[in-house]
């Protein structure tokens, strides 16, 4: 119905046929930037060649669009959850304004701390102008790096900017997401080769990148809830996240800010994306029920994860508060839910192999643990235990697959 | 009897499918032979265009293989030689005279000869590169292949169990070829005379029909040893000849596909013209092809012709129509591997098909359906990888021996990148032939 009623008119008739009067040559500079904005408004008309005649429906577009959609519900709850802490914090501090740019926006709808129309509208004021610099920062690398080097625009830029968007803090300066996404597109993607050749998560590099650079502005306990960093700090408020408080507390502390139901669903300080566990958990069965995302990523993540940390519960330190933190506790706190669906199932810089996979998840889950417990200086883990399994799957899939060439070799030679 | 299932694969649900075995009988009037059935041909040629040829007299004799003879099916005029880049041959295309004049038949005694007179001989396939085994050698392992491959083409068994004295002469001719075992892959029982074929009954998804799939799960492709394939019409062809001690080049083939206005049986000859077979039963605007629609060749004019090994021609839709914003589109009628579309809920009875590439050319982003549809022992994604660049090394390792360019295509189905995996074995494969010839 809604499909004949757009073909039906006149201005997408012209409309498709201008694109199809102006195709550029292959060998033209710009016939990749042409074919992603056609690919945008029109699906291609190429026919198959070669010996296979059809073609599953499925394609790159898809694939990121699959994702990108999926990071839908932790996005609206974010910025929901970004409003709440925000005004709550203004209004125990007794402060009108934000102190920032933001702050005429904000005051355009209202700053009553009950009001969910209100909550959301301040969150939406922080986080739109972040994603947007980020996207067409993000885009325009991709875009100009294709161009340059002559290869096709990949529509996986779409998905890393909107997962660095939703990495970053709420307060976060533009210029250092900005910042962030280059790097992240262009050294790590761009410079091995664009989507499907990069060996790091680009958007967790970009998030790495700018948490090494800029640490004053992006850890701590100021950065978490919206303009908190320009107001100050006030008596008896604290901004700390469940997971900084557990680093220096342990669950003595966590229990006294926060309870579990809380931390999964949603209503903790945090980055934008990643509070709300169980939003970001459906949005993994999602992604799991259309085989986009590995399932065997992610059970092999949580085992990994639910072995280490009960194997440090029962081992046990005085000094260390850590330690005793259990699973269900690091599921709900900090980015591991995030990083779990999101970020470490992306295809091309995990492992390729079906058992290599389950490595890979479980390597994520014992380094997270590790790095978030016994290294005295990151509280957060999921990033870089993330890249580091990154690093680690070549090798996991080398071995892997030796198992079956090694095989094969002798059987073959025999 | 032994029963394997092969895990994996993919359902394609396609439509058009020939169901009754009723066979129309099909003279064609032109008749093709394709250079590309023949893995690394080097033609002599000894009749030229022009000449009169006689049923069963030698076209070509290939110098890579001493001894063997590509012969005519048919009496008639050689009406073109077709010759592509670097004068590589292409196709000879015979115009049939319907006469039936036949070419003196020698019987010797000897198997191989004998076959090699018969033009029998090319129904043999020998692993790794998938060509026509030389004169004289002798295989230790031959694997029969009964097995529907795709899912639109009558089901072997209707036919094999019409013609069953046949089929078992044509096993009794293999059996003394073969020096140690004669395997036998079919989808159903079948009934056999001898007792010494070993029989294996396959069920699985698509390509669990191809014969790498059932090597790799019974008796997987050692140097040492010479293994060879053939399929079920050629054993009942040898079986044919055998008992009449004529020429027999016929064969059935069934027209099928989604574009195909009444999908049927044909008994006709092999390399019969397809715009013949399909005559009045094309859509408009749609692709004739030799093969099933995930594996086969549509021809243009020089090369519109049934291939040797094709059990099948299929047609389907050519119009491909652009949509718009189309990755925001539900799908409901759109068949993936995933289920990124709205039907894989509501599973419509028919699916949309065409010839349609779906998407634009990427980078391969291996999100898992590789490993999902893979029937064979290799580990898929890293496989096609190494295909897509070129590794020659990586591959000989990865497993491209045990494989031949069919079993490509259920990859290159699922590929959301739209890589052709097929070609791209070609590519690879022909480069190792080179390396390990010259």
């Amino acid at each position: 119905m809604y499909r004949r009623y757009l073909e039906g008119g006149k201005f997408l008739k012209f409309l498709e046929s201008f694109f199809d009067r102006n195709r550029p040559q292959k060998s033209n500079t710009f016939f990749y930037l042409y074919e992603v904005v056609q690919n945008f408004f029109f699906s291609s008309k190429v026919a198959t060649t070669g010996k296979t005649h059809i073609r599953d429906r499925i394609d790159v577009q898809r694939v990121m669009v699959v994702v990108w959609l999926a990071t839908f519900p932790a996005m609206f709850w974010g910025m929901y959850n970004m409003g709440y802490f925000g005004l709550d914090y203004l209004d125990s501090g007794g402060f009108s304004t934000t102190g920032d740019w933001h702050n005429s926006l904000i005051q355009l709808v209202g700053t009553d701390p009950t009001n969910h129309l209100h909550r959301f509208w301040f969150g939406m004021v922080y986080f739109v102008p972040i994603y947007l610099t980020v996207f067409i920062t993000g885009i325009a690398c991709e875009a100009i790096f294709s161009t340059i080097r002559r290869h096709e625009i990949n529509e996986g830029a779409f998905v890393s900017t909107v997962l660095f968007s939703l990495s970053c803090p709420p307060d976060i300066p533009l210029w250092q997401a900005a910042s962030g996404i280059a790097f992240g597109i262009v050294v790590g993607k761009e410079l091995f080769g664009g989507t499907g050749k990069n060996f790091l998560n680009p958007a967790l590099t970009g998030r790495a990148f700018i948490y090494f650079a800029y640490p004053t502005e992006l850890s701590g306990d100021m950065v978490w809830v919206a303009g908190l960093a320009d107001n100050g700090s006030v008596d008896g408020y604290s901004g700390a996240t469940a997971l900084g408080v557990a680093a220096l507390e342990g669950m003595n502390g966590i229990n006294s800010n926060f309870s579990w139901g809380q931390s999964f669903f949603g209503q903790i300080p945090g980055s934008i994306g990643e509070t709300s566990t169980f939003l970001i958990l459906l949005a993994g069965a999602y992604m799991v029920y259309t085989k986009i995302a590995s399932w065997r990523i992610i059970f092999g993540t949580l085992a990994g994860m639910i072995v280490m940390s009960s194997t440090l519960n029962l081992i046990g330190s005085e000094t260390n508060p850590m330690f005793a933190i259990p699973w269900y506790w690091h599921l709900t706190i900090g980015s591991f839910a995030f990083g779990l669906v999101y970020m470490a199932t992306e295809p091309v810089s995990a492992a390729n192999t079906n058992t290599g996979r389950w490595i890979y998840g479980i390597s994520i889950g014992v380094i997270v643990v590790l790095i978030r417990v016994i290294n005295p200086a990151f509280p957060e883990g999921m990033m870089l235990a993330i890249l580091f399994a990154n690093l680690l799957a070549p090798a996991i899939d080398f071995t892997v697959t030796s198992l079956n060439t090694s095989r094969r070799m002798e059987r073959y030679n025999s | 009897m032994k029963e394997i299932k092969l895990k994996g694969g993919l359902n394609i649900p396609l439509s058009g499918s020939v169901k009754k075995f009723t066979a129309e009988d099909l003279e064609p009037k032109f008749i093709g032979i394709l250079s590309e059935d023949y893995f690394g041909l080097k033609p002599k040629f000894l009749l030229s265009e022009g000449d009169q040829v006689r049923v069963g007299q030698p076209i070509i004799e290939d110098k890579t293989n001493q001894g063997f003879k590509i012969i005519s099916p048919v009496s008639g005029t050689i009406c073109a030689v077709n010759r592509g880049e670097k004068r590589a041959l292409i196709s000879v295309e015979i115009e049939n005279d319907k006469k039936n004049t036949l070419f003196e038949l020698n019987i010797s005694g000897d198997i191989g000869e004998d076959l090699n007179n018969a033009g029998l001989w090319d129904s043999f396939r020998e692993r790794p590169f998938d060509r026509v085994p030389n004169i004289n050698s002798k295989p230790n392992y031959i694997f029969v292949n009964c097995c529907r491959k795709d899912s639109l083409e009558l089901c072997p068994n209707l036919i094999i169990s019409n013609e069953n004295k046949f089929f078992n002469l044509g096993l009794d001719v293999l059996e003394k070829l073969a020096e140690d075992t004669v395997f036998l892959c079919c989808n159903e029982e079948i009934e056999t005379a001898s007792d010494n074929v070993e029989k294996f009954l396959i069920s699985g998804k698509y390509p669990s029909g191809n014969s790498s799939a059932h090597i790799n799960k019974i008796c997987p492709i050692r140097k040492s040893k010479k293994t060879w394939t053939i399929s079920w019409q050629d054993v009942i062809r040898i079986g044919k000849y055998i008992s009449t001690k004529s020429y027999c080049f016929e064969k059935y083939v069934s027209v099928t596909g989604s574009a195909c206005i009444e999908p049927k049986l044909f008994k006709t000859i092999s390399g019969a013209s397809l715009t013949e077979i399909t005559a009045g039963n094309a859509s408009k605007e749609s692709r004739l092809i030799s093969g099933s629609a995930l594996y086969g060749t549509s021809g243009d004019s020089y090369t519109s012709y049934l291939l040797r090994h094709s059990d099948q021609v299929t047609i389907i839709s050519d119009e491909r129509k652009a949509n718009l914003f189309n990755w925001l589109k539900l799908g409901e009628k759109d068949h993936s591997a995933t289920n990124v579309f709205f039907s894989s809920i509501s599973k419509p009875e028919n699916y949309d098909f065409d010839t349609n590439v779906n998407g634009g050319y990427r980078a391969i982003v291996p999100i898992g359906v590789f490993d999902e549809v893979n029937v064979f022992d290799i580990d898929p994604t890293l496989f096609l990888k190494s295909l897509a660049v070129g590794d020659l090394v990586a591959l000989r390792e990865l497993g491209i021996f045990d494989l031949i360019p069919e079993d490509m295509s259920v990859f290159s189905y699922v590929c959301p990148s739209k890589y052709d995996y097929v070609a791209l074995f070609k590519d690879c494969i022909e480069d190792i032939w080179k390396e390990e010839n010259s």
